[in-house]
């Protein structure tokens, strides 16, 4: 498979928007990126966009500007709830997203408490570079309830 | 794509899609599948330029847990 070419500060943009959520839990609106960027409002606003298209899991609340989703975090509260180092600032995409957090915070403990969709009470999952520490319940599952091949992801039914 | 405390609890669940019962996989499973570098590589400066080979690397471990076919691609 050949590698694509993304301009390179749309990379940029889409890196620095991960790190924002990173460090304070929600997406940057494209004006806190313009100045982490040193572009203009309007470019950044290019910017982010254009690297939400380019990523995957990265999309924006119905017709605005203000960032929704951006893969493994959701900008806005979810049923996953993600707590680093013991501070629960964040929130996974989806379940399984949330599984995919460990790896943007290296040597953190990552603990997740997903909300089970059939009874209300909780998964945790607790993980460390990558690692599964523990599970409770043992049974936990992750489901999709879509076929991945749909493409489906950024859609609300890739989600139920 | 939800986590849930067991099999059974999937397919009790009101908006359970039967033709999805492939998907159902251990939260390990799962947690496996993901350190894919499409899911583990994504602060790496040129992340974007490699999401297709990345996403093979999915496919693969899904491959190994087992899953392949037209569900997954």
């Amino acid at each position: 498979m050949e590698p694509a070419v993304v301009e390179r500060d749309v990379k940029r943009a889409y890196r620095e928007t991960l790190l924002f959520l990173v460090e304070k839990g929600r997406a940057p609106h494209y004006t806190e990126l313009s100045r982490i960027l040193g572009e203009s409002a309007d470019r950044a606003l290019e910017l982010q966009h254009a690297a939400a298209k380019a990523g995957i899991g990265s999309w924006f609340l119905h017709e605005t500007d203000f960032v929704e989703c951006w893969a493994p975090f959701s900008s806005i509260p979810t049923n996953h709830l993600i707590t680093i180092d013991g501070d629960q600032r964040w929130y996974g995409q989806c379940g399984l997203e949330s599984l995919a957090v460990t790896w943007v915070v290296p040597d953190r403990e990552v603990r997740i408490d997903s909300f089970c969709l059939d009874c209300a009470e909780t998964v945790t999952v607790i993980q460390r570079n990558g690692e599964v520490v523990d599970i409770d319940p043992v049974e936990a599952v992750g489901h999709m309830n879509e076929p991945f091949s749909s493409g489906n992801w950024d859609d609300k039914a890739s989600f139920l | 794509m939800n986590l849930f405390r067991s099999e059974e609890h999937v397919t009790r669940w009101s908006f359970y899609n039967p033709d999805s019962h492939q998907s159902i996989m251990p939260a390990k499973d799962w947690a496996y599948a993901l350190g894919a570098g499409v899911f583990s590589r994504r602060l790496e400066p040129d992340y974007l330029d490699n999401i297709e080979p990345y996403f093979e690397e999915f496919y693969e471990r899904l491959a190994e847990l087992g899953r392949a076919g037209g569900f997954w691609r």
